[in-house]
């Protein structure tokens, strides 16, 4: 059984933590590692070819999310690009003499969370509020409406749709009213790229941040969209690069690969998600009729297409997932840590989930490769892992 | 006569193993050994303690940091085994932690390091493995676990190489957990094992042994009862001698062992010699004498633990270690009640303090073991009665 961990036969459902590279552009991949070496700085053909490569993926990228080339950043991923989002704006407000006030969601990815938090801790005058969720992981908007009016917040951050839940956030209706109230708006679109058609519209949103891993690119590509002028950043990292904005040497190879991966979905060369949702809409019935005491998270609200977050009353995840991994399904119990710590999750958490069902909970994201079929084993797996865990 | 090995042929090759990994070249040993002999090795890095405050402060030596489930992980990469770390911090809290630190503000001395083994540790893993489908258990262990060819029990001895050997810390091992339970190292000499850990390949080859207790930093025990307990448990008192006489101040007994001559603060001249002899709870006093007053030939111990059948009817002779340290001792050991027994030396033996376990082998045979409760004749002060006489005038 360990056999299949090493082989291909792997199935691999944990497409939000980190999607397989698609071995359609395999030959794209090669071509861009071997000519984009030329620094993007430099004048002579190889750093003017390099240079075209960003360039042209920057513009890819920037009409995909409706975003101005000239205001988009790249970064070294999406934590990064958060992380920036939110310092700029504390620094902003305190240029302009404010107490700079945030209001993040409570089911922020950590990078939104953690930032946030450092930010609070380095600087006295910083307030950071969190933004409460309903039960079923959308978050609160008449809680936002009335915290509004108490506080004037200097950016609200907002996941575009939860990595753990897969629950997609009433994007419209919160700009909406943080445009009344004039606040800028930040939206995580990590989890939503590729997966949901783009329909964020133009109004209210003054940052958008993007990964290039969730959707196969290489790692360690993240994309800064600022909407409207980039005056509103304070860099992170210093150099003349990106406006001198975002200093180091633009990651060619993998700005570039990010680009091409989104067009490849957008063209068709590569799966979409879109067929996702029939699959895990027959596992989830499947599940829940098979397998007594699951609870599937979000239910009710809108989720994406490829996530079902499900506890398992009366069971350990981690040994779950331990048991998952010797039968070679991938799976992941929410957010991943490198560390293997095992707290429960501070979304489950925020929605008023019990720890215990919290520590019970495993998610299965798919992704454009996965079949019916590897959800019939999972099926099977599941039922006998989780009886003799039961007991 | 050969004991035969623990992992011998009669044992289905092929069988899953879970392999509780430190981080140390221990059980990296030990789980390449089993690799080599066949069997599907599954390693598991327990979290014992805040990985997160250990790694700050310690970078080895102890377990649980951070840089010891990396290591853990690095070789298990290399034997191409999978790797897990669990974690028990919740567990360790309410077995070991709470206790280790309502041991010392009763003036007892613990030991965690057996309390973990035998009261966390070892069932931890086998929850795991039934729930991973293990059939054994396996641990970087120094001492023998040998299974009998009929299903009949198991037995534990004393490792080959006496320096490590780590029998003292398995008392508390019973039948269900030992029958499936693997320990590769217990033939085996450490000098060799460092040796096997370089042939392997293995990068923790060098690591230094782990030492102290694990969560446990430079502050030093004291300063951790005194960081995870509220002040009025740990209230200063008399040093008294077992006369009465009232000889100084102590700053809270738990800060004191038996046996100890060093930090006494004890001003007369004639008083240097002086070692902590016992205490009196009810009192709060810490009583103090002369080096003689530390040998004792007798000790009561509670909640013992026999790992095969033991027939008392009459006194078992064994030899017993009263603590991890000790050389062990010729004595008898007489069933009172329940798990309870005395020990009685054939020579006294120099501060048998409460709190330790004390464990008894017949050669290299580990028969079991127990918490050492107290003296059979108590040391006492003539404090309390003076105190109450003064109180009735």
């Amino acid at each position: 059984m360990v056999k299949r961990l090493r082989s291909l036969d792997a199935i691999y459902l944990d497409y939000n933590a980190s999607a397989p590279f698609p071995t359609e552009l395999n030959e794209e991949f090669s071509s861009v590692l071997l000519s984009g070496y030329g620094n993007p700085s430099s004048l002579h053909f190889f750093g003017r070819k390099s240079r075209r490569l960003i360039n042209e993926a920057t513009e890819f990228v920037a009409k995909f999310v409706n975003a101005d080339p000239a205001f988009c950043y790249w970064t070294s991923g999406a934590s990064e690009a958060n992380t920036w989002v939110l310092h700029s704006a504390v620094l902003r407000a305190k240029a302009e003499g404010r107490s700079p006030q945030l209001l993040v969601s409570a089911i922020e990815h950590e990078s939104t969370l953690l930032a946030a938090k450092h930010l609070a801790s380095q600087f006295k005058d910083v307030r950071v509020d969190l933004l409460p969720v309903l039960r079923n992981g959308q978050i609160d908007l008449e809680a936002l409406a009335q915290m509004l009016t108490q506080a004037r917040y200097d950016l609200v951050s907002v996941l575009h749709a939860n990595n753990e839940t897969g629950v997609v956030q009433p994007v419209d209706q919160l700009t909406e009213i943080c445009a009344r109230a004039n606040i800028p708006v930040h939206i995580d679109c990590v989890q939503t790229l590729a997966k949901i058609p783009f329909t964020i519209a133009d109004r209210g949103i003054q940052f958008l941040t993007f990964s290039g891993h969730k959707i196969g690119a290489p790692k360690g590509v993240g994309l800064l969209a600022v909407r409207g002028e980039g005056r509103l950043l304070y860099p992170l990292i210093h150099g003349k690069q990106q406006k001198g904005l975002r200093g180091g040497t633009e990651n060619v190879t993998g700005v570039t690969m990010f680009a091409r991966t989104l067009s490849a979905y957008q063209n068709g060369k590569i799966r979409s998600f879109e067929h996702c949702q029939t699959l895990h809409d027959r596992f989830e019935k499947q599940l829940t009729e098979t397998i007594p005491g699951t609870i599937i998270h979000g239910l009710g609200a809108a989720r994406l297409p490829n996530t079902t977050y499900v506890g398992f009353e009366g069971l350990d995840g981690d040994s779950l997932l331990m048991g998952l991994d010797l039968e070679g399904v991938c799976a992941s119990s929410g957010s991943a840590c490198s560390s293997g710590s095992l707290d429960p999750s501070h979304v489950l958490s925020a929605m008023g989930c019990t720890p215990e069902l919290a520590r019970s909970s495993v998610r299965f994201s798919s992704g454009p490769n996965t079949t019916w079929s590897e959800f019939e084993t999972l099926l099977n797996v599941l039922s006998e892992l989780v009886s003799r865990l039961r007991t | 006569m050969a004991l035969p090995s623990a992992h011998n042929e009669k044992l289905k090759k092929r069988a899953r193993v879970l392999m509780a990994m430190s981080g140390g070249v221990d059980s990296a040993v030990a789980a390449a050994l089993l690799k080599t002999q066949g069997y599907e090795v599954i390693g598991v890095h327990m979290q014992l303690w805040n990985q997160a405050d250990a790694a700050q402060k310690k970078s080895g030596g102890s377990c649980c940091s951070i840089v010891d489930s990396n290591d853990a992980r690095r070789v298990c990469d290399l034997l191409e085994i999978p790797f897990y770390v669990i974690n028990a911090r919740d567990q360790f809290k309410n077995d070991v932690i709470d206790y280790f630190v309502h041991e010392y503000l009763q003036a007892r001395t613990p030991n965690p390091c057996v309390l973990c083994n035998n009261k966390l540790k070892f069932s931890y893993l086998i929850k795991k493995a039934d729930e991973l489908k293990c059939e054994y258990v396996a641990t970087g262990h120094y001492a023998k676990v040998v299974h009998s060819a009929d299903g009949g029990e198991t037995s534990l001895y004393r490792a080959t190489d006496r320096s490590k050997d780590q029998s003292y810390f398995l008392f508390g091992l019973k039948q269900p957990a030992l029958s499936r339970t693997l320990m590769p190292l217990g033939d085996l000499l450490k000098t060799n094992v460092r040796k096997m850990a370089n042939t392997f390949g293995l990068a923790v080859a060098d690591k230094p042994d782990s030492q102290e207790i694990c969560f446990i930093d430079e502050g030093g025990y004291k300063e951790f009862v005194e960081n995870n307990s509220t002040d009025r448990y740990r209230p200063g008192g008399p040093i008294v001698t077992s006369e009465g006489h009232i000889l100084g101040r102590h700053l809270g007994l738990f800060r004191y062992t038996i046996g100890q001559r060093k930090g006494l603060g004890l001003d007369r001249p004639e008083h240097q010699d002086f070692y902590v002899i016992g205490f009196d709870i009810k009192q709060n006093a810490l009583i103090v004498g002369p080096e003689e007053f530390l040998m004792k030939s007798a000790l009561v111990a509670t909640n013992c633990n026999w790992i095969g059948a033991v027939d008392f009817i009459k006194g078992i002779r064994a030899t017993a270690k009263i603590r991890s340290r000790h050389e062990e001792a010729e004595c008898v050991i007489t069933l009172l009640q329940n798990d309870s027994v005395r020990v009685d030396f054939d020579q006294p033996q120099r501060a048998i303090t409460a709190g330790q376990a004390v464990v008894f082998y017949q050669g290299d045979l580990v028969l079991g073991g127990g918490w050492i409760e107290g003296l059979v004749e108590p040391v006492t002060t003539r404090m309390r009665a003076r105190f109450s006489a003064g109180a009735t005038k």
